[in-house]
């Protein structure tokens, strides 16, 4: 074979006819695995830590952290709760419940709920299609640095009283140079454009891994659901992010330099921000959903141990959902005074999608039916989701209405949509998510009579905080309202909902009561506790630094149920280097072999410079110029090869 | 534009304000005056009427299909499973998977149908409710302005114009046309007993068409993040029998009251020397300034601070000298008046009626 | 049935690709689609802007001058011809040509930025004057940094391309730069046409 003319498949097979057959065991002797770990070894120590391209290490860095910011999105909700629990309460200052407000809505929104689904992929995909990292393992760190960093001068604003407070949707002109003078929307502005950098250069990698790099075998047809929603969801990412982000630059430009994009007295227009936001503001939505319903998936096949229904229907279902929401995003604008047939085709569109969601919703309970159950935590919390998801779809439809969307639009009653269809479509299956894959992440398990208590009191604590908001709606009460009237006569549903809050915190302290004990000292797992039928279950608990001995080669859509002890395995990657085998995006026939750059201190010093060009932003246009220069320094120096001979190695030759 | 707390001002008005802490600490019936009816769901007029029609399909319908769903989930989950022990592959058969799907899809279009129809209904009336603008309706110009209502009827001839602030008398049983307009951000008026809201937005003019069908209090609120006050932001709409409405705006086109008694001269006196007239109208006489609310008649109002408190002589005093302690961050500074100028100030605006 | 299973056996298999058979080709396109969208996105803002106003330019603006927009686009689409030459000389692996091409691609996108510069020096609207001034220096603004980074990565590619030793997998990433400079002559056409146009068509 000459390196020109490279042909799939007829390689690899004239390679191996003079091969022994089948099964791992017979290629002991060409594997050096003490190499092979060295391979994937990264250097020790902080250095080597900041220098770390592992996807399963990075993942773990990222779900620490979304989670983290999770539990702090929370105490600002608690806060809140506590102000509204009786009328003209003086615990937080107007300014303070403003920025409060904000820094939640920003927290669950773009430090959270994204990133979380994000991390989930990074740890999970790679490992789920058969590969060893991720298709560009040195962007995956750059990307979870931009985010850290983003999250922490977020942070930093609000820690100094100079955080966001015109809300997380920023409207302008509010959000503009006239009323909110200072740096607190300059915070906004610069830090979640940067932030968007991170998840549009995660939806990359994530389809990139998807198209390139699945097991021999695993047709698009086979791929686990979970996989099929992280790359409908990624492709999503990419267009509704970059859309954000354009529109977070104008409103960067407008605060610093005085453009007029907003401006009515110049041709600009408010609205234009909110078509712009909400453009991406509607897919995001999705963008946090459907990673969950994959999730759900997985988790309804190992518990009900029978193939997925219709697993063709959910993946068109996905699909459509990701097409759809694009073009939904003016029902967050009903009451702006639009023309009617506007409202009236974008009202249909909202209820139209209600239709793939409604298609996964009876595939998931056919899958329970047929079923042979075992109820375990990650199943109740998918009979949580299943449950609160429905309620919020359907007060979701009810939104659609126009008429309805004119008294329900900005009050409690969408509070309460949206914290069932987000807290019920994805926080629910994430806990479900974290009991069913904490075993292969940490190899332990966590308690099943905490996680019981840990679903339970969310359960209830949810309905009890939330449900009520559905009448506060009705009965004349506003969104982001730091106090309110005794006489209006909403004090007992606030107090009920704060009541309700309590008990949702305490469910998620026993969740982390429950990692806590179980890190130390949980259940040992084994390879696949919980008999699961995708191929993470296949590695160890947790995985080897490479994933896989030998990558897997699949035969069917749940390759661990179906596979014999003599399964077929791809032989022949290099142990000196990190080599993947690339395969063909449809049929994932073998094409050719890559290798991954290993670790590297750059993405950590480009991220550096992003960080400094944007957040220096605020505060002095020089930082446009310095920064521009750094970046473009460090990201040459990342991408210069360091040996001119030595790009890569030759593979262990044929015997 | 917060103030500091105004612990000197106090020293000056302690005196004036010890009878009106006096009568705060009795139930204050006049709190009674801060609210209307407020719910969505006892609809006052043709337009929140029929929004609540709709409702009620969209929540018989949603329960019911949320019945359903609830009830063949716990179905799924509590019949008898056979123990685990092979994958059961292949999955199950095509035909079945395909009736469920059918189901599913065919249950959702047929209440999406419905609603998309209850919707189109729904829409279709109040369009209808919409009349054409140049057919002599009432027409209100309300303009949003942080944190506070501009109210302004608007009428042909000049000096039929009505300004007032937070309130909103209209008659009973006749459609009333509101322009939308903003003074700086976007604002949202919403009135729930009456219609859903509308939004004002800079650079364009919005519309609302109200009308109630029986006379009452009806409370409303901004319903779009405006800033630091938009939880106070509130206001009212009275709605009167035509007789009473038509007394109403008579009464509020008249100039300002002349003074009648000494304490009340020197009240204007006290008035039109200060910096109130740097924001705000009073009619007859020299002030002329139109950025805070009009207060040719306020006395005729019910609440002060866009329903903030009532409009007692106590809370307008307290009003006076330390607004940012009732409303922190609205834009009307504290007033240190010392007690011999305060009280003719409160005589004199409490004749304004 | 009976014969052995055998092992998927990939020693033999190349060590490099080219085009969408590889992951770098895969993060291009998607790095063509947030960008193309973010073009996408400043053309639907100068859309709204135009149908919402009166005038466009709205006075006592006009347009930039058309020299420019003519000068740029005929640099742009003469640089396709090397581009096309570098891709496939990159794919045969032709060294000679591919340097070759790279110089002349060198030569085009810095004349471009030359004559894009002078450009701006000229515009009459400023970017804080109107919304049109706003939308029109933003889009010229991004295309130019669009522009500039492909420069910087040519550069660093020309510069490459002269080292000992040059690796297959090398020529992957100048097909791939190749790819991408036709993502970027075809997001500028409709640009040309909005911004030099568009407002003197009325």
């Amino acid at each position: 074979m000459t390196p020109q003319d490279p042909r799939p498949c007829d390689a690899a097979s004239a390679a191996s006819d003079a091969a022994p057959p089948a099964g791992p065991r017979a290629y002991d002797a060409w594997l050096d695995e003490a190499s092979l770990r060295r391979t994937w070894t990264r250097a020790p120590g902080f250095y080597g830590w900041l220098t770390a391209t592992d996807h399963k290490e990075i993942g773990r860095r990222f779900i620490a952290t979304a989670f983290i910011f999770f539990l702090v999105g929370g105490v600002l909700a608690a806060l809140m709760r506590i102000q509204l629990a009786s009328p003209e309460n003086t615990f937080l200052s107007p300014d303070r419940y403003n920025q409060i407000f904000t820094m939640h809505g920003v927290t669950m929104m773009f430090l959270f709920a994204v990133p979380m689904m994000e991390a989930a992929a990074i740890y999970l995909v790679p490992l789920m299609v058969g590969t060893r990292n991720l298709a560009f393992p040195r962007l995956n760190t750059f990307s979870y640095y931009i985010y850290l960093f983003g999250g922490i001068l977020l942070y930093v604003g609000f820690v100094l009283d100079i955080g966001p407070d015109a809300g997380w949707f920023a409207y302008v002109p509010l959000a503009g140079p006239e009323f909110s003078p200072g740096k607190r929307m300059d915070f906004w502005a610069e830090i979640i454009t940067f932030l968007e950098i991170s998840a549009l250069v995660g939806a990359v990698e994530i389809v990139a891994t998807v198209l390139k790099l699945r097991a021999p075998g695993m047709t698009l047809r086979r791929m686990p659901l979970f996989v099929w929603a992280m790359l409908v969801t990624s492709v999503m990412i990419v267009f509704a992010m970059a859309t954000v982000e354009t529109a977070s630059v104008y409103l960067i430009l407008e605060r610093l330099v005085g453009t007029h994009f907003f401006n009515p007295a110049q041709g600009g227009d408010p609205l234009l921000w909110q078509h712009a936001f909400w453009f991406f503001g509607h897919p995001e939505v999705y963008i946090i959903f459907i990673p969950a319903t994959g999730m759900v998936a997985q988790i309804l096949i190992a518990f009900s141990q029978r193939p997925i229904v219709g697993y063709p229907a959910i993946v068109t279902a996905m699909i459509a959902t990701g097409f759809l929401g694009f073009g939904l995003w003016v029902h967050h604008m009903f009451t702006t005074g639009l023309p009617w047939i506007g409202l009236s085709v974008f009202a249909i569109i909202s209820m139209l999608i209600a239709i793939p969601s409604g298609i996964q919703v009876f595939c998931w309970i056919a899958t329970l039916w047929n079923g042979r159950l075992r109820l375990r935590t990650p199943l109740w919390f998918v009979l949580g989701f299943i449950f609160i998801f429905v309620l919020g779809g359907l007060t979701g439809v009810m939104l659609a209405a126009v008429p309805f969307n004119f008294q329900a639009h900005d009050t409690y009653f969408v509070v309460a949509h949206f914290h069932y269809v987000l807290i019920g479509g994805a926080v629910f299956p994430l806990f479900g998510a974290f009991y069913y894959w904490f075993p292969k992440l940490y190899g332990r398990m966590l308690s099943e009579r905490l996680g019981r208590w840990n679903f339970w009191l969310m359960f209830v604590g949810f309905n009890l905080t939330f449900f009520p908001m559905h009448k506060l709606g009705f009965d004349g009460m506003p969104r982001r309202v730091y106090t309110y009237l005794d006489e209006t006569g909403w004090r007992p549903l606030n107090q009920l909902s704060s009541l309700g809050a309590v008990v949702l915190a305490l469910g998620v302290l026993v969740f982390v009561v429950n990692v806590v004990r179980s890190l130390r000292r949980g259940a040992p797992a084994g390879d696949n506790p919980w008999d699961a039928d995708t191929l993470e279950w296949a590695a160890a608990s947790p995985p080897a630094l490479e994933n896989f001995r030998n990558p897997p080669v699949v035969d069917s859509r749940y390759p661990l149920w179906t596979r014999t002890p003599d399964a077929p395995v791809v032989v022949g990657l290099s142990d000196r280097v990190q080599e993947a085998l690339v395969t063909i995006a449809i049929d994932a026939t073998p094409d050719h072999r890559t290798v991954f750059p290993g670790p590297s201190i750059w993405p950590f010093i480009a991220a550096c410079s992003v960080t400094l060009l944007f957040f220096g932003t605020i505060f002095t246009l020089w930082a446009v110029p310095v920064g521009l220069v750094l970046l473009t320094t460090s990201l040459v120096v990342w991408l210069w090869p360091r040996h001119p001979d030595a790009d890569r190695d030759e593979a262990p030759p044929a015997s | 534009m917060l103030s500091p707390r105004p612990y000197p001002l106090l020293r000056y008005a302690g005196a004036a304000l010890a009878p009106a802490l006096l009568l705060a600490a009795l139930p204050d019936l006049a709190r009674a005056g801060l609210v209307g009816e407020h719910d969505a769901l006892s609809p006052a007029g043709p337009q929140a009427m029929h929004i609540d029609r709709l409702w009620r399909a969209l929540l018989w319908g949603c329960t019911a299909v949320f019945a359903l769903v609830t009830g063949a989930l716990v179905f799924a989950v509590v019949q008898h499973h056979p123990a685990p022990n092979t994958h059961d592959l292949p999955a199950p058969a095509r035909r079945r998977v395909v009736r469920v799907i059918s189901f599913a899809v065919g249950l959702c279009v047929a209440v999406l149908s419905w609603f998309t129809a209850e919707t189109l209904i729904a829409e279709h009336r109040l369009r209808g409710l919409e009349r054409p603008e140049d057919d002599g309706h009432l027409t209100i110009l309300v303009t949003g302005r942080r944190w506070w209502w501009d109210i302004r009827y608007e009428f042909p001839q000049a000096s039929d114009i009505v300004a007032t602030a937070n309130e909103i008398h209209i008659p009973v049983g006749r459609p009333v046309h509101l322009r939308l307009v903003t003074a700086d951000v976007i604002h949202s008026f919403w009135v729930p007993a009456l219609h859903g809201k509308r939004d004002l937005i800079p650079g364009r003019e919005n519309h609302l068409w109200l009308q109630a069908d029986r006379p009452g209090v009806y409370e409303g609120q901004c319903a779009e993040f405006c800033g630091y006050q938009h939880a106070k932001m509130r206001l009212l709409v009275i709605a009167r029998p035509e007789d009473e409405f038509h007394r109403w705006i008579a009464e509020q086109r008249l100039p300002a009251r002349e003074p009648a008694t000494e304490s009340e001269r020197l009240g204007r006196e006290v008035f039109l020397k200060s910096s109130c007239v740097m924001c705000h109208t009073v009619r007859g006489t020299g002030a002329a300034s139109r950025a805070g609310p009009d207060l040719t008649h306020l006395a005729s109002r019910r609440t002060l601070g866009a329903v903030s408190v009532p409009n007692t002589r106590g809370h307008l005093a307290g009003w006076i000298l330390d607004p940012q302690g009732i409303k922190p961050g609205n834009h009307m500074p504290p007033h240190a008046f010392p007690a011999e100028e305060l009280h003719p100030l409160l005589d004199y605006l409490e004749s304004l009626k | 049935m009976n014969a052995p299973v055998r092992n998927v056996d990939v020693r033999g298999l190349p060590d490099h690709a080219y085009g969408l058979r590889t992951v770098l080709g895969w993060g291009t396109l998607g790095f063509i689609a947030i960008e193309g969208t973010v073009f996408a996105t400043l053309v639907a803002s100068y859309l709204y802007g135009y149908a919402r106003a009166e005038l466009w330019p709205p006075l006592p603006f006009g347009p930039p001058l058309l020299v420019f927009g003519v000068v740029n686009t005929v640099l742009l689409l003469l640089s396709l011809l090397p581009n096309v030459l570098c891709r496939r000389a990159a794919e045969t692996q032709n060294l000679p040509r591919v340097r070759g091409c790279l110089l002349a691609m060198l030569a085009l996108e810095v004349a471009f930025l030359v004559v894009r510069g002078y450009e701006f020096a000229g515009l009459e609207v400023r970017w804080d004057d109107n919304f049109y001034g706003s939308i029109l220096w933003t889009m010229l603004a991004a295309h130019t940094l669009h522009l500039f980074a492909d420069l910087v990565e040519t550069a660093v590619l020309f510069a490459l391309a002269y080292r000992r030793g040059i690796r297959p997998h090398r020529f992957a990433d100048i097909h791939d730069n190749a790819t991408y400079w036709y993502f970027a002559v075809v997001a500028w056409l409709p640009l040309a046409a909005l911004i030099y146009v568009l407002p003197r068509l009325s």
